[in-house]
């Protein structure tokens, strides 16, 4: 008997996205040259990133313009993306980021090489404590940006450099950490986000108060711990009910559907009454 | 309320796409700049276009829009041959290109520096300006105080035309005949007689940058070589090769200071005047000395 084959949506949405940045970027390299295909919209890698928003917001208060290759798509881009966070947590890392998706990507060669052991070589300890390392990133970019007025990230920005590599525009630190980057998700899913994306960082506060969240309903768990093995961000989902860890990405990989293999127990829900009560036990 | 993937999957394109379609219908999804320089904040020059905020992706005639100079001037200055490119398209990155063999960086900041001294307006120091843009600040920038040419004289990259020392080797008649390389370029060091200059110049002949902008030869070598007129030749140099005092300067046009330790390329640069015409001249008064 044929068994239906479920559809990934998550992974369309990350080939939808790929493929725009792509075009757009590619675009933007032809243009330079004079041969741009003019059905496809162009526009440089820092003008589509939101990240480019964030870094700008002190030279925007405080000057009314925006930092060196930031534009107003990078600010609009921004705002779009904390509402759909604050919303849903951050389901631009999960669901959009190219980056993200090409860590996945190379990921899945390692998953073959490793097997079960793939993504649980760093110690569970050292995991967390370099999950902090982003927050130290994201601070110094602010500040660096703010002072410089320079898009001083661009130089060590390996998303940047992946979708710049063939033109002069790259920067060689830039090249060097993306091939790191690429090695590393060899061995752990996702590196770059876990350890030291800086967007990542600041869209994770978001978990601590978005509406819609990961809840685990106890009641129904089979403690399988499969929801912890699939989490690309080491998540111990298994021990929390109401997920509200700044590393999830909101990829939806633990839910009942995906890795949860009884109905009804890992969900991505908004609080109800039954629910609240339970996590408040 | 329960959300399945489905759910997330529609809401993020929903989101994401119809934001930008948003953001766009309601003109707040520029993806270029819109290359009016942001104004001056505080002090005596409020509220004029700041000089700071130029942009790699500013052309010439963005520059011209908001500083009032001439994309004319700015070609001359940068040495970019308006025959050959459109200096209104011409973007100040592409300087960057053009002179990718300086021994010091000469691109936007160098442009920011450029316009903010043509127009009197302050400007973050430190940027390199090439030998000919110093010139037109030296014969057009009104009110250049004395420390901006001093400033200019300690930040000025020496363009040669042609190889490294070809120019200044033209002259050793005596010279055997270059060796040329497997891959056409002249060896270091080999001597370059007049029958070859063509052949020397054609050789490493400024090559067609982006735009089509010629890339002129950058002088790197500083260290002082016996007989060899370079940028950080002093008058007691030339001295000491055998040419008398007397001569120098009716030779290039200019008066000498008492000061025999000065530099006769910053000497030549402040009567704006061409180091690279002085410099062969210079030599030939070397080459007669010998």
């Amino acid at each position: 008997m044929l068994t239906k084959k479920k559809i990934n949506l998550r992974l369309i949405s990350q080939i939808l996205f790929f493929i725009i940045i792509a075009a757009i970027t590619v675009n933007h390299s032809l243009a330079e040259q004079g041969s741009a295909v003019e059905a496809v919209p162009s526009a440089s890698i820092h003008a589509v990133c939101p990240f480019g928003g964030v870094v700008s917001i002190y030279r925007f208060v405080t000057q009314g313009s925006f930092v060196q290759k930031v534009h107003e798509a990078s600010f609009s881009l921004m705002v779009i993306v904390f509402f759909s966070a604050v919303l849903f947590g951050p389901v631009f890392c999960g669901w959009v980021c190219p980056f993200g998706s090409f860590q996945e990507w190379v990921g899945k060669l390692g998953r073959r090489f490793f097997g079960r052991r793939y993504n649980s070589l760093v110690p569970r300890k050292a995991d967390r404590l370099l999950g902090y390392l982003r927050y130290l990133v994201l601070v110094w970019v602010v500040y660096a940006t703010a002072v410089s007025a320079k898009l001083v990230f661009s130089t060590y920005d390996p998303y940047s450099a992946l979708f710049t590599f063939w033109t002069s525009e790259v920067q060689l630190t830039a090249v060097a950490i993306l091939i790191l980057v690429i090695l590393a998700s060899l061995f752990v899913e996702r590196p770059w986000c876990k350890y030291a994306c800086p967007y990542g960082a600041l869209l994770g506060l978001t978990n601590l108060v978005r509406p819609f969240s990961i809840r685990r309903e106890p009641s129904t768990c089979i403690s399988c711990g499969k929801c912890d093995r699939t989490c690309p961000m080491n998540i111990k989902v298994s021990e929390s009910t109401n997920v509200r860890d700044t590393r999830c990405i909101s990829c939806m990989e633990c839910t009942s559907g995906s890795a949860c293999p009884v109905k009804e127990t890992v969900e991505l829900t908004a609080p109800s009454p039954r629910r609240s009560a339970n996590e408040a036990e | 309320m329960k959300l399945s993937k489905t759910n997330v999957f529609v809401a993020v394109l929903i989101i994401m796409l119809g934001g930008v379609v948003l953001a766009y219908s309601v003109g707040l999804f520029s993806v270029e700049s819109k290359k009016e320089a942001a104004l001056i904040k505080t002090g005596e020059f409020a509220g004029q276009a700041d000089p700071n905020d130029i942009r790699g992706s500013y052309s010439f005639a963005d520059i011209e829009k908001n500083f009032g100079i001439s994309p004319a001037l700015l070609a001359k200055a940068f040495g970019i041959d308006a025959a050959a490119v459109d200096i209104l398209a011409y973007q100040c990155k592409e300087l960057e290109d053009k002179y990718a063999a300086a021994p010091e960086e000469i691109g936007t900041s160098s442009v920011r520096l450029f316009v903010a001294f043509m127009i009197g307006r302050p400007v973050e120091l430190g940027p390199f300006l090439p030998e000919t843009a110093v010139r037109v600040l030296m014969e057009n920038a009104d009110g250049l105080t004395a420390d901006r040419k001093q400033y200019l004289l300690e930040h000025t990259v020496v363009i040669g035309q042609s190889a490294e020392g070809a120019g200044v080797k033209a002259s050793q008649a005596e010279a055997p005949p270059p060796v040329e390389e497997p891959d056409g370029a002249i060896p270091k060091n080999t001597e370059v007689s007049p029958a070859n200059v063509s052949e020397a110049a054609t050789v490493e002949e400024p090559s067609v940058g982006q735009g089509g902008a010629s890339s002129p030869t950058v002088e790197h070598t500083q260290e002082k070589a016996v007989g060899e007129v370079k940028g950080n030749t002093t008058i007691f140099d030339l001295m000491s090769w055998g040419v008398r005092r007397e001569d120098i300067g009716p030779a290039i046009g200019v008066e000498l200071p008492s000061d025999n330790g000065a530099k006769l390329r910053d000497l030549v640069i402040a009567a704006g005047k061409s180091f690279e015409d002085a410099k062969v001249i210079l030599q030939n008064l070397v080459d007669k000395a010998k």
